[in-house]
């Protein structure tokens, strides 16, 4: 029994192959990309773990306003919960290459047999440094300039100090390429050196460095080994460590302050006795000099007075240290590398809707139509006595076994191929080494039984119906589903008007009301997938231009550092004033707050313009979506978009803004408006005196240009770079540009989408019309013998195909602006706002494209309307 | 080369894996303008082949033939969907209506595309229909179908009407009642009229009775005084 049943299957499958094979690809090419795309972001991010672990990537990066000495790090030493610690030096410096220079960072390579030894670079090809004057230098993707080892580099300091200040020798020869965990994106950070811009990263031996203290600490947790990167259980186990660092940081940087002015006070006495010393001495011998010697002295005494009057004065104002204690989220490679995976995450979200759908119908018109055909089998087995159960169990059989070697072929690729695409897509932004690809058992298998129960299901429903008939009907050939005066005929209005042929397309839509329905949901789900791809590079794309070239209005952005006195500051603002292709400028304080509304507290970026009437010039207040300007009152603080939904403020709420961790202001919102970068509290100076007590104090000078070349940012950023106190220079238009590339990761989202929207919409629209047009073949061949031509059968028969496909596509651009949406609510990261538009263009082309996959499925199927022979078609009884 | 249909040796091969099947072997007739023709045979005979061929449908493998002295037998597949289009009603034995259609919708098919058409609802009078005009086939009985069929061949205003086998799923009296308006057609109109049948108990009514068999000519008589259908009995 058993093997005349299989045997039968095997017959039925070669018989119905395309049918077969059109089940079998659904599920393949779902489970493919579903698999695939909910892949890709843990590969990507174990492959990242992995590198993170092996390399011993830090999980705390400590910085000082003034370095660390010898007693700083014994006392970050002997706090509980760290694994490794390793103080490093590092330095920005200008290498020449072929007339231009670049800022390169230079860092140190310790003991590297010592465990502490953190941020290992992956040596690609040579050897690490290991005497002095030696260097290994970044292997880079995406860098030109790629040294070779071997070559020689020159370093020059990029300002007035001389770079044998700082390290030994100012020649190294490169022994080895690497690549640095720290570094995994184009990203190297800014200098206050060259253009601004760290081009690349270089690593010399720790013994080359001649600094007196370190720039920086280095620190991995004892207690995050265990988690992955990446997972808020790793963000909360390294929690506890961040709070006894902050708290040593809170200790030494005080001490390290009160040293500094104990040193500086000592030097101070020491001169002053010498000074008095001085003193005394030409008191004892001023009898026995001229006058000119005696008026020299004394002008001598007034300076070294004055200078000393200086010093005492700048101890009174001496900035205080500051310590940070910053993590991977700091590094920005960690973050847009995690943010790249996240949007492959969210995109999977969409795939297992329409995918089951569309596998769903698949099943229901490829076995319906082979029941349909089978009747007079199906009565013949009844009437041989056979069980429904064993009649059902063929069609069983068939549609599960289409669907294990379909889910079969998309586990392979989706586990493998398909993380490997994107990894190598990816490989042109973060340089990381090889994808690991990791096999989820549990998630295959159910992958696996979600994929042939809908299959199985599918078969037994639509078997369902055929079987229960007795026995006598079944042996009588199904009578071909009757004529009917549909709707549209009892609006003598329309229907008189319509052409005749038009009239049987409109009555052959509403015959086949399932195939209509089917073919529908197809389509749309094309449509719908087309335009998440779009609509999420729309909405990523507007982050830029609009942040950039809406909100930011001025060109170009200078930021202070810190506890810089008055003049210092002039001196920059003049320096600006001075450029030739200077305008407008304006001042403001920027500095990070935690503000919260309820139980729910965001930290945030306090902006305090001088000119509260003026900042619309450079920054734009305003709703989004009403476009209505907000003017920045006295009482009252603006918040931006993200900001304010995070915390859950509204126009007029009362949110607070701590300060400290007792203190908290009240103040009332009266506007929030539109922002996609970063969370931003706008403030009145006024306000912000009321609040704080204090006059606030201005680091950032935002500045609007004259048109400019990116030949005359170079220049003018090289000139207030190389000026005291400026922390960085940044214009408007690199940031675009930095966010134009950000686009360029979801380009391969959208690539896949279209992907997948060709063959969905190639299989749903091939198996449709193919059975119909098996279904019609008496009807087509009728027509033909009528002496239609080729083009006017086509047209008869793909008119209705081109009408659902409009359909289709327009309930496709409803469904996919639902899931655009949700796709970039689940993509977006906490700190971005994507745009929330999507282009018509983004509209349009979906629709477009559709018609072409549906164009392009007919005019393969063409084919098969040309090769019915009429003699043959008709011959047969219906 | 007066003659309204000249053919000459035509041949038609099938080939089912490595056998050749000679359906049609060298068949040769010609017909007059007019004429009410019965080609008659058992089946397997060739009967339908040539019918076929003779309407456009099939290509013919050798031999060749003319249809109001065009050479049909070298037409292009374009060329000769024209012919079918302009030259050719067919009526067959399972009706082929589109179902989806109603009677005056099927006949409107074909005459959407021919120029000379003529008007859907006379013709549909003509063959006794004007009640039927908007039933679906499916509402229809056979001869009501086969009907609508002949309705729909005669509308275009074809040269040459084609019919196989028109009363084969018929009963006896609708099949005759079918004949009687295929001959009625003939004689009213003047169109030339091709019937295939099995049935040799209805040659009598043909002007001309073309015997077929194992895809040869066997005989072609010549009825002087053909019998009105309805003193046929069988």
């Amino acid at each position: 029994m058993g093997k005349t049943l299989f045997k039968d299957i095997f017959r039925e499958i070669k018989k119905s192959f395309s049918r077969f094979i059109a089940i079998l690809a659904i599920i393949a090419i779902g489970i493919t990309f579903f698999v695939g795309i909910k892949m890709t972001c843990p590969d990507m991010k174990i492959t990242a773990d992995q590198y993170f672990k092996d390399n011993r990537l830090m999980d705390f990066y400590l910085v000082s306003s003034v370095g660390f000495n010898k007693e700083d790090i014994e006392s970050i030493k002997k706090v509980d919960g760290i694994k490794g610690i390793m103080p490093s030096y590092s330095i920005d410096a200008m290498i020449d290459i072929e007339d231009t220079s670049y800022v390169v960072k230079i860092n140190s390579l310790p003991n590297t047999n010592d465990e502490n030894y953190i941020n290992r670079p992956l040596l690609v090809s040579g050897r690490l440094p290991t005497t002095t004057g030696e260097c290994v230098i970044e292997k880079s993707n995406f860098k030109e300039n790629n040294f070779e080892i071997g070559s020689k580099i020159k370093l020059t300091s990029g300002n007035s100090s001389n770079i044998l200040d700082n390290v030994s020798t100012d020649e190294f020869i490169v022994v080895g390429i690497v690549q640095s965990p720290l570094y995994i994106s184009k990203e190297r950070g800014t200098s206050v050196i060259g253009n601004g811009k760290i081009s690349t990263f270089m690593i010399i031996q720790e013994s080359d460095f001649k600094l007196p203290v370190y720039n920086g600490i280095y620190i991995t947790a004892s207690n995050s080994e265990g988690s992955f990167a990446y997972t808020d259980e790793y963000d909360n186990k390294i929690e506890s460590l961040r709070k006894s660092l902050e708290d040593v940081a809170t200790v030494r940087s005080n001490i390290r302050y009160e040293d500094i002015k104990l040193e500086a006070n000592i030097i101070i006495q020491n001169k002053e006795s010498e000074l008095k010393t001085a003193q005394a001495n030409f008191a004892n011998v001023s009898k026995y000099l001229t006058l000119n010697q005696k008026n020299d002295s004394t002008q001598e005494f007034a300076t070294a007075e004055k200078e000393i009057q200086d010093a005492k004065d700048k101890i009174g104002s001496l900035p205080k240290v500051t310590w940070h204690v910053l993590d991977r989220k700091m590094n920005v490679g960690y973050v847009e590398y995690e943010n790249a995976a996240d949007r492959m995450d969210a995109i999977s979200k969409v795939f297992p809707i329409i995918f089951v759908l569309v596998a769903i119908l698949i099943c229901f018109t490829s076995i319906g139509r082979l029941v349909d055909e089978q009747r007079i089998y199906i009565g013949t087995m009844k009437a041989l006595g056979y069980r429904k159960r064993f009649i059902v169990l063929k069609y069983l059989i068939y549609a599960s076994f289409a669907s294990i070697i379909g889910g079969i072929i998309g586990i392979l690729i989706g586990f493998t191929a398909f993380p490997s695409f994107f990894a190598n897509a990816y490989s042109a932004l973060y340089t990381l080494p090889k994808l690991i690809l990791q096999f989820d058992n549990t998630f295959a298998i159910l992958v696996m039984i979600a994929a042939v129960l809908v299959t199985s299901l599918s078969a037994i429903t639509v078997c369902y119906e055929t079987l229960m008939q007795n026995t006598a009907s079944l042996m009588v050939v199904k009578a071909p589903k009757p004529g009917k005066i549909i709707l549209l005929e009892r609006i003598p209005f329309i229907w008189n008007r319509l052409k005749f042929t038009h009239k049987v397309t409109a009555r052959n839509l509403f015959r086949y009301k399932s195939r209509f329905f089917m073919t529908v949901v197809g389509v749309a789900g094309c449509t719908a997938l087309l335009l998440v791809g779009f609509a999420l590079k729309d909405s990523i794309g507007t982050i830029g231009t609009k942040q950039f070239g809406e909100i930011y209005t001025y060109q170009m952005s200078v930021n202070t550092k810190d506890g810089l006195s008055k003049s210092e500051y002039e001196n920059i603002s003049n320096l600006i004033s001075n450029i030739p292709n200077y305008e407008a400028k304006l001042n403001l304080l920027l500095k990070s707050i935690d503000i919260g509304l309820g139980s729910k507290e965001s930290s945030c970026n306090i902006i305090v313009p001088e000119d509260t009437k003026g900042i619309n010039d450079y920054i734009t207040l305003h709703d989004r979506v009403s476009q209505q300007k907000y003017i920045l009152s006295d009482n009252e603080v603006i918040l931006t978009e993200k900001l304010a939904n995070v915390i859950g403020a509204k126009i007029g709420d009362d949110i607070y803004i701590k300060n400290g961790e007792k203190d908290k202001y009240k103040v009332k919102v009266s506007g929030i408006t539109e922002n996609y970068l970063l969370h931003y509290l706008y403030m009145s100076p006024k306000l912000y005196e009321n609040l704080y007590l204090i006059k606030p104090e201005y680091n950032q000078i935002d500045v609007k240009l004259t048109a400019l070349e990116d030949s005359q940012k170079d220049i003018i950023s090289k000139s207030i770079v190389s000026s005291k106190g400026v922390a960085s220079v940044t214009f408007s238009n690199d940031m675009l540009k930095t966010f134009v590339e950000m686009i360029n990761t979801v380009n391969y989202v959208v690539l896949i989408l279209i992907v997948a929207a060709a063959l969905l919409s190639f299989i749903v629209l091939y198996t449709l019309t193919n059975i119909n047009i098996s279904e019609r073949i008496r009807e087509i061949a009728t027509i033909k013998v009528l002496g239609f031509y080729e083009k006017e059968v086509s047209s008869y028969v793909y008119r209705e195909n081109l009408i659902l496909t409009l359909i289709g596509s327009l309930f496709g651009l409803i469904l996919g602006f639902y899931l655009a949406k949700f796709v970039i609510g689940t993509a977006e990261v906490e700190m971005l706002m994507f745009g929330r538009e999507i282009y018509p263009m983004s509209f349009v082309i979906s629709v477009l494209l559709t018609l072409v996959f549906a164009w392009f499925v007919n005019v393969v199927l063409l084919k098969k309307i040309k090769n019915i022979n009429m003699v043959e078609a008709l011959k047969t009884v219906e | 080369m007066n003659k309204f249909i000249e053919f000459s040796d035509i041949k038609k091969t099938y080939k089912v894996g490595d056998i050749e099947i000679h359906a049609v072997n060298g068949v040769t007739f010609s017909i007059d303008k007019g004429e009410f023709v019965i080609i008659a045979g058992p089946s397997g005979a060739g009967k339908s082949t040539v019918l076929n061929i003779l309407g456009g449908m099939d290509a013919s493998d050798g031999g060749n033939f003319f249809v109001n002295e065009k050479e049909v037998s070298k037409l292009n597949q374009k060329e000769l969907t024209t012919y079918r289009r302009n030259d050719i009603g067919f009526v067959f034995q399972f009706y082929n209506l589109v179902q989806n259609l109603n009677a005056l919708e099927n006949v409107e098919l074909a005459t959407e595309i021919c120029k000379k058409s003529f008007d859907p609802k006379t013709i549909l009078e003509q063959v006794g229909l004007i009640d039927r005009l908007y039933n679906f086939p499916s509402q229809l009985s056979g001869g009501e179908q086969q009907r609508v069929s002949i309705a729909r061949a005669l509308a275009k205003n074809p040269k040459l009407l084609l019919c196989d086998e028109p009363t084969g799923a018929l009963d006896y009296t609708t099949g005759k009642s079918i004949l009687k308006l295929l001959q009625d057609t003939c004689r009213t109109t003047g169109m030339t009229v091709i019937v295939i049948t099995h049935n040799l108990a209805i040659t009598p009514m043909a002007d001309k009775v073309i015997k077929m068999k194992n895809g040869k000519v066997e005989s072609i008589t010549i009825n002087e005084t053909p019998t009105p259908v309805e003193r046929i009995e069988w």
